[in-house]
Formats: structure tokens, C-alpha cells, sequence
């Protein structure tokens, strides 16, 4: 019987591949290494919504950051001759009843609302996925009694809780700051649980347990970052909440102290002139929108690339 | 079923034990002591000493935790400071303006929020399906209150369609029966009364539906759109149904039952009073009834209203559950 001879040396990969006429080399050589970070970044970026709503939220920082630079008034300057001036050329969004610019203000108000946003959701966070983590990774006691305190925490309209805060500690950035995180800690610890509860079942988790890992070396290592991307959204989204919250205690005049520059401190201010002079309430309430509305877009898009099975 | 009832039913008491007592905590450790709030700044020292100790405020504050769990086993929610009632026949005489805002409002938002979802659904990644998600997470984006006040601003004061705050006019007022002002006056065929009522409900409960249509149209749509990949829709498609049939036959049957727990969570969180609406809008429930028991640091009405309404939505949390149970016959417990 003959048997085709081989056209090539086998044992020579290179005339090996000539002869299995393969015209492209293996994809593993010349493919950009491609990752679940640098995945997300391609498909983030295609997202037109999410790129704009990133974009928006970098001039709104820009703009925080900036903001004595950008106005030529102060947040406090009051000019008696300038009272519930209209939007116009001297003040682009009008003044308010003590005669400070509006514009002024919401921009020193950006400060605000995005560093007790922001660290408020760093903290709640943080402690949402220590407590999520160990509830998951040890089960029984721990978990019981964890999760029945978060439940407690959450029963409370969050709202509520906050303003129960506020009211027995007293109005001030930090009260405010602790009393916003203290009620998204059941929210995050939650979801950092259940998304933990499936990553803990992998079979590396068991594997780092056989070479001798540490309990908390398993949860940080080896946990952590499989669940980083729920983390990243739910805290985008929590930022828009908070936002919200810090706007709520001040219209209801327990945010920080007056005359601070805040939104929802300007909206209860500006509510007694809503017949008069709606502008005083109709712009910082637009500044609080568009920045809960970013954070909401961004979480969206961040969520898609992510985890693109969700979509 | 009913062992599974029994079980969250034991479950949910360590859990309202704890509301209680991190209430008790908070009014009764760190607030400061009403007497001095309710004698003004110039009380003597007996006069406040004598107070403090006619409220029960001089006990140690154990024993003060023992008394308020004995009242509370009574049903004893304490007496306000401020009008000497009851302050749980108070939250009773409240409770019914709260409800019917909550259930008026979710009536709303979920009818207009599921019709969305599904037009969205089935137009997905359409140009009008990512109009409609922008629009939908814009509207739980707006500050309710102060998209109240803009409502007020736009359709009561410059429009004059409708009245900018309260309940109902004393001119045409319900015979009390329910206290569910709608009920009583549809019961007495006062149409006048009732026309009335609903006039004065539409801006909270617009108020309120604007963020919770959003809500409930993204929920929709990615029910629907799991349902929707199901195999029993490729078969009904397969042997010929026509698609409007597979969408309301088909896969929406399946897509509103995850809808149904979430019309549930969001009335436990109304029933526990929309704290900021009901204060812009002067609407007399339990939100605005806490917000000012905290103003006038009355502690029994905030301790009372605050654990009753945990409760509620401890209560309104296991009764999604076991609804959902029942609705969903893949789920067993």
C-alpha cells in the first residue's frame, strides 16, 4: 500500500506550517494581549452615552476645581442692589434673594456634592465589602448575623435614617458625609455578597485553600478581584445616590451649615421665592440632574462593558 | 408554603427587635434631652429636673430600654410631647393619605412604565429604545422635590390646571368613612368630592410616578428581553403565533413576574411615606408627620414612626417574597 509521503519535514515547524498552507501565523503570536480591563476599555469606549456622560463628569470636577478662577463673584458676595435678578448678562444664571450670583454658587456647590459623593461611596464601599466578603467566605454565624444587621439598616427608608442622623449629631460636611455612607453600607454589602457567594465556589479558591492561603489572603486576592467589576458599578451608582441624599438633607435643612454654597441647601432657601423668582430653585435643581445623571449613564455604560452578558 | 411563611415570620422578629432597638439608641443615647427643648431656654433647673423626670428620663437608661419594650408589647407607642395624642392613633388617622397617594402613584408609574418597557423590549437597540432609556434614567435622576417644586412652579401656579398643595378644599370634602378620601367619596356618589380629591393627588403622585416610570420601564425591558431568548418563544414563534401574540401572550406573562415584586418594593417604600413629597406638597401622611416630630425633637413620634414604619417594609419585603413564590411556580422553597 503506498502511503503519501509527507511533503515536508514534520519535525521542522516552519515548512510544517507551509505545508498545512497556514498563511497566518497562530493567533496567540501576533494578537494584542488582550484582557478583561482592556476588553471593558474597547467596549466603553464605543459607547457613545458613556463616553459622554465621562466626559461631562471631568468638566463638572474641572469646573469644581475651578470655580473661583471661572467667576469673578464669591459664593458669599452679597450685593443688595442685585436681588432675584433674573438670568441675564451681569449674572448668567441670575441672583438669589441675598443677591448672590447663582452660577457662583452652583459651581463652588459642585465641590461639595462630589467630595461628600465621593467619599461617602469610598466609605461605604469599603466597609459594604469587608462585610460582604467575610459574610460570604465564612457562611453560618457570621453570615446570620451580618446579614440580618444589614437587614435591620435597610429597613429604614434610607432617607429617614439619614435625617434621624443629622438631626441627633448636627448639620456639618462630616455628619453628613458618615450619615450618607452609614445608609448605602446594606445596599453594597448585599450585592458584594451575592456576587462572592458564586466566586467563592471556583475551583481556584479551593486550590489556593490546598497550597495553604491564608483566610484573609483567599478574600483579598483571590475574591476580590473577580468581583471588582460589580464593585466599580454599583459605586458609580452609588455616587449618584448620594448626590441625591446630600441634596435632600440640606433642602431640608439638615445638610451642611448655612450660608454654605450647597444644592439642595439653595433649593430650600430659594422655595420661599418660587412665585416670584423661579429661576432661584430651577438651576440648581438642573446642576443636581445632570450630575446624578452622569454617574447613572456612566454606571450604565460601565456595567455593559463589564459584564456584557447583562446586556 | 406555610412552613416557609412560619420560618420568614420568625425570622423578621430578631430583625424588628433590632430596628427597635437601634431607634431607642439613637433618640434615647445620643438626642438631647427634650425637657430643655420643651421648656423653652429659660427653664429653671428643677423645672427641667421635674420634667425629665415625669417623662421617665431619669432611669437608667436600661431600664428606660426594659419600659419602652413592655409599652411597645402593649402596643403602646408613647404620647406625643407636643398635641398629648396617641402617637399611634395619630400615624392611624395619617396612614390612609400615605396609602392612597403610594397606591395611586404605583398604579400610575407601573401601567405607563410597563407598556414603555415592552415597547422598548421589542424595539431593542432601536433609536427610540435608547431615546427611551435616556429619557427613563433622566427621570429617576431629578431630585423629587425638587421636581415637585418645578410641577407647582409650571402646571399649579403659572397654568392654574391645578391646586398647589394639600389634600382636598374644605368646600367639597368627603363624609369620613375610610378615611381614603377617593373610597369615601365614590362610597357617598359625591363625584364632586371625588373630581376634587383626584385633582389634588395628581401633582404628588406625578411627582412621585416621573422617577418610578423609569424605574419601572428598565426593569421591564430586561425581563422581557430574557424572556425573549427562551426557547418557548422560539417554538411559539416557530409554529406560526403571530409576534403581537408571542409578545402579550407569550413572553409577557413570564416577563411580569419579577415586575410584580418590584411593585411591591417600591409600595413598601411609599407606604413608609415619600418623607420629601409629602412635605412639599403639604400632603398630610406619615412622612411629613416624622419630618416634623424631628423639627420639634419630638422623640416618641419619631422613635414610634420611624420603627413602625421599618416594620412595614420588613412586612411588605416578606410578602413580595411569598407573592412571588406563589406567582412563580419554578420557585420552591
Amino acid at each position: 500500500m503506498d502511503r503519501m509521503e509527507p511533503k515536508a519535514n514534520i519535525d521542522d515547524p516552519k515548512e510544517w506550517d507551509a505545508w498545512m498552507e497556514f498563511d497566518d501565523p497562530p493567533a496567540t503570536d501576533a494578537a494584542p494581549p488582550s484582557s478583561l480591563w482592556r476588553d471593558a476599555l474597547k467596549r466603553f469606549l464605543k459607547n457613545k452615552t458613556a463616553v459622554a456622560a465621562l466626559a461631562m463628569l471631568v468638566l463638572m470636577v474641572a469646573c469644581a476645581l475651578f470655580a473661583n478662577v471661572l467667576t469673578p463673584y464669591g459664593p458669599y458676595d452679597t450685593e443688595l442692589s442685585q436681588v432675584k435678578v433674573g438670568p441675564g448678562s451681569g449674572h448668567l444664571l441670575g441672583s438669589d434673594e441675598n443677591g448672590r450670583d447663582i452660577l457662583t454658587r452652583i459651581l463652588f456647590g459642585a465641590r461639595i456634592s462630589l467630595t461628600v459623593g465621593f467619599i461617602s461611596v469610598m466609605i461605604s464601599t469599603i466597609i459594604g465589602s469587608i462585610i460582604g466578603l467575610v459574610s460570604s467566605y465564612y457562611g453560618g454565624w457570621a453570615d446570620i448575623i451580618l446579614s440580618r444587621v444589614m437587614e435591620m439598616i435597610a429597613a429604614f427608608p434610607s432617607i429617614l435614617l439619614a435625617i434621624i442622623f443629622m438631626s441627633i449629631f448636627g448639620r456639618g460636611i462630616q455628619n453628613a458625609v458618615v450619615a450618607i455612607a452609614i445608609v448605602s453600607i446594606p445596599g453594597a454589602a448585599r450585592l458584594i455578597r451575592s456576587v462572592s457567594l458564586s466566586v467563592k465556589e471556583n475551583d481556584y479558591i479551593t486550590s489556593a485553600r490546598a497550597i495553604g492561603c491564608g483566610s484573609a489572603r483567599i478574600m483579598l486576592r483571590h475574591m476580590l478581584p473577580n468581583i471588582l467589576a460589580p464593585i466599580i458599578v454599583n459605586a458609580t451608582m452609588s455616587v449618584s445616590g448620594a448626590i441625591l441624599s446630600l441634596a435632600s438633607l440640606g433642602f431640608l435643612g439638615l445638610g451642611v451649615q448655612p450660608p454654605t454654597a450647597e444644592w439642595g441647601y439653595m433649593l430650600s432657601s430659594g422655595r420661599n421665592y418660587i412665585f416670584s423668582a423661579s429661576h432661584i430653585i430651577t438651576f440648581p435643581g438642573i446642576a443636581i440632574a445632570l450630575t446624578v445623571l452622569s454617574f447613572n449613564l456612566l454606571g450604565d455604560g460601565l456595567r455593559d462593558a463589564l459584564d456584557p452578558r447583562l446586556k | 408554603m406555610l412552613k416557609y411563611i412560619g420560618k420568614r415570620v420568625l425570622m423578621a422578629i430578631p430583625v424588628i427587635w433590632g430596628i427597635v432597638t437601634i431607634v431607642f439608641i439613637l433618640m434615647r443615647v445620643f438626642s438631647h434631652n427634650p425637657a430643655f427643648l420643651l421648656l423653652g431656654q429659660h427653664a429653671t433647673a428643677d423645672k427641667v429636673a421635674e420634667l425629665t423626670k415625669y417623662l421617665g428620663l431619669d432611669q437608667p437608661i436600661w431600664k428606660q430600654y426594659l419600659i419602652y419594650l413592655g409599652q411597645l408589647l402593649r402596643g403602646d407607642l408613647g404620647t406625643s410631647l407636643f398635641t398629648k395624642q396617641p402617637v399611634l392613633r395619630e400615624i392611624m388617622e395619617r396612614m390612609p393619605a400615605t396609602i392612597e397617594l403610594a397606591v395611586f402613584s404605583v398604579i400610575m408609574s407601573s401601567i405607563v412604565g410597563v407598556i414603555l418597557g415592552i415597547v422598548c423590549a421589542v424595539k431593542q437597540n432601536s433609536a427610540l429604545d435608547r431615546l427611551m432609556q435616556v429619557t427613563g434614567l433622566t427621570g429617576i435622576s431629578l431630585p423629587r422635590f425638587w421636581l415637585g417644586l418645578i410641577l407647582i412652579i409650571w402646571l399649579a401656579v403659572r397654568a392654574k390646571l391645578l391646586p398647589v398643595s394639600g389634600r382636598f378644599d374644605f368646600m367639597n370634602q368627603p363624609k369620613n368613612i375610610t378615611g381614603f378620601m377617593l373610597i369615601d367619596s365614590a362610597l357617598t356618589g359625591n363625584w364632586k368630592a371625588f373630581g376634587s380629591t383626584m385633582r389634588y393627588m395628581f401633582l404628588p403622585a406625578l411627582t412621585i410616578a416621573v422617577a418610578s416610570i423609569g424605574s419601572f420601564m428598565r426593569y421591564t425591558r430586561s425581563t422581557m428581553l430574557e424572556v425573549i431568548r427562551q426557547d418557548y418563544i422560539r417554538t411559539a414563534r416557530a409554529k406560526g403565533v403571530p409576534e403581537p401574540r408571542v409578545v402579550s401572550r407569550h413572553a409577557l406573562k413570564n416577563a411580569l413576574i419579577p415586575v410584580v415584586t418590584i411593585i411591591g418594593m417600591e409600595l413598601g417604600g411609599l407606604f413608609s411615606g415619600s418623607v420629601l413629597t409629602e412635605t412639599i406638597f403639604a400632603w398630610p401622611g406619615v412622612g411629613q408627620y416624622i419630618v416634623n416630630g424631628i423639627n420639634n425633637s419630638d422623640y416618641a413620634v419619631v422613635q414610634s414612626g420611624c420603627m413602625l414604619v421599618a416594620v412595614i417594609s420588613v412586612f411588605m419585603n416578606l410578602a413580595v417574597d411569598v407573592l412571588y413564590g406563589y406567582l412563580d411556580p419554578r420557585i420552591r422553597y
